[in-house]
């Protein structure tokens, strides 16, 4: 779906999603990168690594008290209450360590988790900032959203589920494996012999599902996408009847996402009956070869049996937890994924020049442009021209003759491919981006007014402005008195993209804030076309006093509104045919006479 | 807080009864398997070891391998089952989220934002799967291993029974408690999860003009504002599940700690006449684990139930939103429009915050009477903000009036058929909006079966044929999603292609030919007053010299009212709007 127009890329779409199916995800590098962002909170992991150890160790010593209890205290001719009682408060007491230790490793984890969500979140969104406008017009605007949200989403997810795991999981075996060679080697060497195998079955599953779990976090983004497509298409797939259209889209991406969806999940969720399945199997031999022990050999006691299954018990429930966690660990590398190679973009900064622009007369001049967008197509064809500061150039020509371009091009939200293009006769290739901006004043063709109330979205201009300041400038736009009718007047509240307001009046309003920001150079790309010609005339005869001294480019092609300009350029194909003052252009009688006299020739 | 939303969605899981049923049995033979190892061990410990008989031993050895075998058999059969399941209604909810989507007005969307619209179909339906497929493990589960190992316990010492009956009711209470606690938290999160997406969608829409205002700065600090504070409530959430595992583990380790002394203290008794075997207290120990196990599951899931409950119940608020704008009962169907079009009292304004739901506070349109005859090509003026499109935009019911009646050929248009109503109207909006295809499929919408020599027809009479035929595939060249081979005029005049392709009842151009150049706007208008011949054109436009001379025109005061409607001889005399706009064209002296 492709939203309105101007000469040039659009706010664009472009394919849903780049799936390259030769893409191998590396998990190691990503988790590797994860690990960068935990590191800062090491002394967080730190105390939940000791809550972890202390709590293992409760939870380990419960069956050493068991088969104390059972072999000295009952499995005898005179049971030993006294003995009892004092197993029971141990196991009391060691409870409720447990408990505590348990509560402080989660809340650590949950902020730690959520802390390196939010540090992820803010890496992407200051990436987003830096990146060129070519970057959005090329990538579906769902997509990116949900880098930010869905991604890191499973990110969060399996961090505070999966790294306390990770680490009790890691202690327990570590503890129950001692403890359990310890009570009897034997029967321990039996316990420990299917190791290997889950290991390696993990190792396995994981490398061959990365790549369904990495299309799933596309899919999800792709959704994302079509939802908001359609809001912002909204009037048309109405007025069009494409409901239906846009619908069985919806449900196509949707299936395949269900398709992926399955195919990730089946394999890692074979892990967990495999890993039970080794599990019972481990525990069947334990139980038998120990019992051939006791009769046979005498080798160990049935205590002793119990507690070899009971520590075989606690360490293979966290390896079937791990393998539980899988699912969720797998997603959060896909999204981790997608979300690194966000932040990996080119920052459209980073061959920025040092030197920044500060004063400014004026002076702009465009020397032998030559520009496309793709390689073979070429928009603008040795274009020269300049405006001396004061100076109100109109630049007029048919669609598609280059004229948004020109803007494009000013401004370097694309480079040219040869020739130059200076300020105060100083090439602007030599000055950082930002301040190059900040001296240009534009307004588009379409305006997007941000979520905030009207008087936030004037003062968009200018921070820090006073009110007096946003109101002169509303009144030098003309919209002083439409935003007085307002039920709120300067705090009514911007809708999203400015819906409850008129195509005009959110230009003027964007004019306010141009107008606030006060540049010493203007342009106006067909900005007012959308205003009707009373209020039209009026801002002309205020943006005159504006005017002094700046250098003002407006690129229309209403023959009217450029009619008292200090120069005009004719703009064909690419190429400026003709050029000079409206009554010089009309003598000429050629291309300018022809429109001009069209307008008229009613 | 009993999951009564999420309840309802996984109602849908019954809708293959078949599947879902044979998933709960295969379910359950996994339990039934977990149940009887404790069972088989008993035996060994109980009878092969005091009586030394090491064939028994074996025999039962293999029974526990064999059934563990048969246990893998049921338990990928059931993942199977299950995953398929959950995936296929997650995927129907999703489906029927966005048809739902589909049906909503631009109030709707307008009501519930973007954001939220964005978060609910795919987080919010994504926690809900979660939870499905973990219930579907752990909600059958749980229980039947409670109930089992329950049943095995009493079966094994109905005196150590007791401690188990004290302890599962108060791991329940404080499970709910810990519950009702989190919901509202989980609550907040999901709200400002909406908060965040628009956020982030204004963000991504206005990258040129932060760039313009450089106001990055300005833009991280917003974000930072919004990005700390969901850190914050996801801890806060955070906070009240942690204190989850800490209760179940001591409740359930004095449980532990009650049956080995309740069970000492019965042995003891019973030394004489043995009450029960060592095996039984090992027995028993095992039942109690699955119960505390089956406890510990459900816990567990029941807290990430509640983050569940709070999407289901967002995702149901969706479904069930009133749609503002929809067919009346019985609809006209089958009609074709003449196209006399008739204001009747209407006011209609949009509404903001501080509206109540249905009224506007502020009207743009006041007390609308008008009526417009088959055939007339009508203009509109009026200054920025008038309601020029607002009054337009009425007649497809993009917008429903807020007072008064719009008739169409006599009828109250809510009483057509939307999709046939629309079908008879071609609307050209100011913003030219294109789908991505080719130049022929956008041209098509106009007209779902319009022949080859309709579309050359519509593309001439738009005069998008010139730049149509410049291009290698002409008419299939791909209408790209980044557009850069349409200029802002010649999406302007594919928008006008498919809009006459459509030979409509009710024609409106609402400002359509703003990026055009003046000679093909002139070009374009004649155009329009061939097709006009048959059909009732509305032009919304700035300049007189557009509207002059049509057969008449509406102009609209700053107030949302008329200010004249008539000809143009008739306006000059009579409205003052009028002839201020004249004024302002023309300089000076009245033309005639």
């Amino acid at each position: 779906m492709v939203r309105f127009g101007s000469g040039g890329p659009q706010r664009g779409r472009g394919p849903m999603y780049n799936i390259d199916p030769n893409y191998k995800v590396d998990q190691k590098a990503i988790l590797k990168r994860l690990w960068k962002y935990l590191r800062i909170y090491r002394f967080g992991l730190f105390f939940v690594l000791l809550a972890v150890i202390v709590s293992a160790a409760a939870m380990l010593a419960t069956p050493r008290l068991i088969q104390i209890a059972i072999d000295q205290y009952i499995d005898i001719p005179t049971v030993n209450m006294q003995g009892v009682l004092i197993i029971f408060i141990a196991i009391l007491l060691i409870a409720i360590l447990n408990a505590i230790m348990s509560y402080i490793q989660q809340l650590s984890m949950t902020i730690i988790a959520n802390r390196v969500a939010k540090d992820l979140r803010k890496d992407a969104f200051d990436k987003l900032q830096n990146l060129p406008v070519r970057y959005y017009d090329a990538n579906p605007h769902g997509q990116i959203m949900s880098k930010l949200t869905n991604d890191i989403d499973a990110i969060n997810g399996a961090l505070s589920q999966a790294v306390p795991q990770f680490i009790s999981s890691g202690i327990t075996i570590f503890g129950a494996l001692a403890m359990m060679f310890f009570t009897n080697w034997a029967l321990s060497l039996v316990a420990i012999s299917t190791i290997p195998i889950m290991v390696g079955l993990t190792i396995f599953i994981s490398k061959r599902t990365s790549k369904f779990f990495r299309t799933q976090q596309e899919k999800i983004g792709a959704l994302n996408s079509v939802v908001e497509e359609n809001v912002s298409g909204l009037k048309a797939i109405k007025l069009y009847n494409q409901e239906e259209t846009v619908l069985s889209t919806f449900k196509k991406t949707n299936r395949e996402l269900r398709k992926v969806s399955f195919k990730a999940q089946f394999y890692t969720g074979l892990m967990m009956p495999l890993v039970i399945f080794i599990n019972n199997l481990t525990y069947a031999i334990i139980v038998t070869v120990g019992a051939v022990l006791n009769i046979r050999f005498a080798l160990v006691t049935i205590g002793q049996i119990q507690a070899v299954v009971s520590y075989s018990r606690q360490f293979n429930m966290p390896i079937s937890n791990l393998a539980q966690l899988m699912n969720i660990v797998q997603a959060a590398i896909a999204g981790a994924d997608r979300v690194f190679h966000l932040i990996d973009e080119k920052s459209e900064y980073e061959n920025d020049p040092i030197s920044s622009l500060v004063e400014v007369d004026g002076r702009v001049e465009f020397k032998d442009v030559n520009f496309g967008y793709e390689a073979n197509k070429q928009v603008l064809d040795n274009v020269t021209f300049w405006g001396k500061p004061g100076q109100v150039i109109a630049i007029v020509g048919p669609t598609g003759s280059g004229k948004t371009t020109i803007i494009n091009l000013l401004t370097r939200y694309y480079d040219i491919d040869s020739g130059d293009i200076q300020i105060d006769k100083k090439s602007i290739y030599g000055y950082d981006k930002k301040s190059l901006r900040s001296k240009i004043g534009i307004v588009l063709q379409q305006t997007y007014l941000f979520s905030g109330t009207v008087l936030e979205n004037i003062k968009y201009g200018k921070e820090g402005a006073s009110i007096e300041e946003v109101i002169a400038a509303a009144k030098l736009a003309h919209v002083h008195d439409i935003i007085e009718r307002l039920p709120k007047g300067y705090d009514t509240k911007v809708k999203e993209g400015g819906s409850n307001f008129s195509h005009g009046e959110r230009q003027l309003i964007s004019i306010a804030r141009t107008l606030l920001a006060n540049p010493m150079i203007l342009v106006l790309d067909e900005a007012t076309s959308s205003v009707d010609t009373r209020t039209e005339a009026a801002i002309q005869k205020s943006m005159v006093n504006l005017m002094k001294g700046r250098t003002s480019f407006v690129i229309a092609h209403r023959l009217q509104t450029i009619r008292n300009a200090d120069a005009i350029l004719v703009v064909k194909d690419g190429k400026i045919i003709e050029r000079g003052d409206h009554q010089t252009l009309l003598d000429l009688k050629g291309f300018y006479y022809e429109m001009y006299q069209a307008q008229f020739a009613e | 807080m009993i999951a009564l939303n999420l309840l309802n969605l996984y109602k849908r899981v019954w809708a293959t009864p078949g599947r879902t049923s044979f998933a709960l049995l295969l379910m359950f033979g996994d339990v039934m398997i977990v149940l009887t190892m404790p069972f088989v061990m008993r035996d060994i410990v109980n009878i092969a070891i005091p009586t030394q008989n090491l064939s028994l031993v074996l025999e039962r050895g293999i029974m526990m391998a064999g059934i563990a075998l048969l246990g893998i058999f049921f338990a990928i059969t059931n993942n199977l089952l299950a995953q398929h399941i959950s995936l296929k209604v997650t995927e129907e909810i999703r489906n029927d989220l966005f048809e739902k989507i589909q049906e909503f007005s631009i109030k709707n969307v307008d009501r519930l934002t973007t954001g939220r619209l964005i978060s609910s179909v795919t987080n919010d339906v994504s926690q809900v799967q979660q939870i499905l497929m973990m219930s579907f493990r752990i909600l059958i589960r749980a229980p039947l291993l409670m109930i089992g190992g329950i049943i095995m316990a009493y079966a094994t010492s109905r005196n150590l029974f007791i401690v188990v009956l004290f302890a599962v009711p108060v791991i329940v209470i404080f499970i709910l408690i810990i519950m009702k606690n989190a919901l509202p938290r989980f609550q907040a999160v999901q709200s400002h999860l909406d908060v965040l997406n628009n956020n982030l969608l204004e963000n991504v829409s206005a990258s040129r003009e932060i760039k313009t205002f450089v106001s990055e700065e300005y833009e991280n600090r917003r974000f930072t504002g919004v990005n700390d504070e969901f850190a914050r409530l996801s801890i806060s959430a955070g906070k009240v599940i942690a204190l989850t595992n800490p209760i179940i583990n001591i409740i359930s380790s004095l449980t532990i700690a009650f049956v080995i002394y309740y069970g000492a203290f019965l042995w003891s008794k019973g030394a004489d006449t043995p009450l029960m075997g060592v095996g039984d207290i090992m027995a028993f120990f095992s039942y109690i684990q699955t119960i505390l196990f089956g406890l510990i599951m459900l816990a567990m899931m029941l807290i990430f139930v509640s983050r569940a409950e709070v999407s289901a119940k967002r995702i149901i608020e969706v479904l069930t939103e009133t749609i503002d704008l929809k067919n009346c009962d019985q609809p006209l169907r089958n009609f074709t429009l003449k196209g006399n079009i008739e204001f009747r009292n209407v006011s209609f304004g949009y509404e903001t915050e501080d509206t109540i739901k249905g009224e506007a506070s502020n009207m743009t349109l006041k007390n609308i009477n008008l009526t417009i005859r088959e055939k007339e090509v009508i203009g509109i003026i009026g200054s920025t903000g008038s309601g020029k499109s607002s009054l337009v935009q009425l007649i497809p019911r993009l917008y429903d009036v807020n007072e008064g009646t719009l008739f169409i050929d006599g009828v109250d248009i809510k009483n057509y058929d939307i999709r046939e109503l629309r079908n008879q109207i071609s609307l050209v909006t100011q913003e030219s909006i294109l789908f991505s295809g080719t130049i022929q499929s956008n041209i098509l919408q106009g007209k779902a079966d319009a022949t080859m020599d309709e579309i050359m027809e519509a593309s001439t009479l738009s005069l998008s044929e010139e730049f149509i035929e410049t291009r290698e595939q002409k008419y299939l060249s791909e209408v790209a999603a980044s557009g850069t081979n349409l200029s802002g005029g010649q999406r302007q005049r594919l928008s006008l292609a498919r809009a006459f392709v459509r030979k409509p009842a009710i024609l409106i151009l609402d400002d359509s030919t703003s990026a055009v150049d003046a000679k093909s706007e002139v070009a374009i208008k004649n155009n329009i007053k061939r097709l006009s011949k048959k059909t009732t054109t509305l032009i919304v436009a700035q300049k007189i010299s557009t509207v002059k001379d049509l057969d008449r025109i509406i102009v609209i005061n700053n107030q949302g009212g008329i200010d004249g409607f008539g000809t143009h001889e008739e306006l000059l005399k009579k409205s003052t709007v009028y002839q201020e706009i004249h004024q302002s064209q023309y300089g000076g002296a009245i033309h005639g």
